[in-house]
């Protein structure tokens, strides 16, 4: 996954839940590197909670991607992601 | 039932083969059948956890993420500040490996997990434990030996330093599964020597007569009655005895 152009991560979910994990390996996918530059909302759920657990992405250009952990896999949200952050990459790369 | 059939036999073919010198009998020693080689690291690992399991009354399971080497070593130093500080009870972090200890926690309530036994009893019983959902990821335990709520609010204290870098997400207390929610609510609670010095104080100074009054009450009465049964019983024995000697 390509995690550079993160801002900011906001994860829900319920540790017990089918969820736990896709969202423990998204969450687990961002390096220790980006810990300046990523923020990260962390969020645990509970059995009674009626919050939908979630997974929220912020890129640098603001863009917003949001799914649902509990019915998608990492690799669904590594290809999600992944699509964004190449243009991205290829935009900078066009700037250079 | 083949191992129990062939022992004997086994045992005297040994004995002719070999030949003893000595008249003393062969002593076979009873040797473990584990599931994987007896010199593995997963038997290794296993019997770790299972000494871990029954050593400790509280663990809690953490999720851990992406620790450098640095950070490890820091939160490694702050359990051992706070093992340090209680000198009658024992703080202990390790990361799990998650597969093995998923197969331990079904082998659990076996005597030897490890054992060909235990993985035959899991097959056959289909057994699933509440607290593997909480391995599907990097997981640690926090093992607390003895039963201490005020230790696990300490333990929540170095905790909430590390934010989404080290987190609890449930465990075990005592013989219970817990959830946050539930570890939340027991680490507000007072340490059991405290609270029963708190039912004692109660039970002197508040209502310590009425308790004793009644504690004594029962047993007054019984000797009220008894004392009036023999006053009768005496009574009718008396007459009697005076009857007797006119007929």
């Amino acid at each position: 996954m390509i995690t550079k152009y993160f801002t900011q991560v906001c994860i829900k979910f319920n540790p017990f839940g089918p969820e736990a994990r896709c969202a423990r390996s998204v969450l687990s996918q961002i390096p220790p590197s980006m810990k300046g530059a990523c923020k990260i909302d962390l969020e645990l759920l509970s059995k009674d909670s009626k919050k939908e657990p979630f997974v929220q992405v912020t890129f640098k250009d603001s863009t917003v991607m949001n799914g649902n952990p509990a019915e998608l896999t990492l690799a669904d949200f590594t290809n999600m992601l992944d699509k964004h952050s190449k243009k991205l990459l290829f935009k900078e790369e066009v700037d250079k | 039932m083949m191992k129990l059939w062939n022992k004997p036999i086994f045992a005297v073919r040994s004995t002719f083969i070999r030949g003893y010198a000595s008249n003393a009998p062969a002593t076979t020693t009873e040797t473990r059948t584990t599931h994987k080689a007896i010199d593995s690291r997963k038997t290794y690992l296993i019997d770790m956890y299972t000494h871990m399991w029954r050593e400790n009354s509280i663990i809690l399971l953490a999720h851990h993420n992406n620790l450098l080497s640095t950070e490890n070593d820091s939160i490694r130093k702050l359990f051992k500040k706070v093992d340090d500080k209680n000198k009658t009870n024992k703080v202990e972090f390790r990361k799990l490996k998650g597969s093995l200890f998923k197969y331990f926690l079904r082998a659990s309530s076996h005597a030897d997990p490890a054992s060909k036994a235990a993985n035959r009893m899991i097959k056959r019983n289909k057994i699933r434990h509440p607290l593997e959902n909480l391995l599907k990821g990097p997981t640690a335990a926090i093992m607390i030996r003895d039963l201490d709520p005020k230790l696990v609010k300490e333990v929540s204290k170095v905790l909430a330093s590390q934010k989404e870098k080290l987190f609890i997400m449930g465990g075990k207390v005592g013989d219970e599964y817990m959830t946050l929610e539930n570890i939340d609510a027991f680490k507000n609670l007072k340490s059991l020597p405290e609270l029963r010095a708190e039912l004692v104080g109660l039970l002197t100074m508040a209502s310590g007569a009425g308790v004793v009054r009644t504690l004594e009450a029962a047993t007054t009465n019984l000797a009220m009655t008894l004392e009036s049964h023999k006053n009768e019983l005496e009574k009718k024995e008396n007459p009697e005895s005076e009857e007797e000697p006119k007929n």
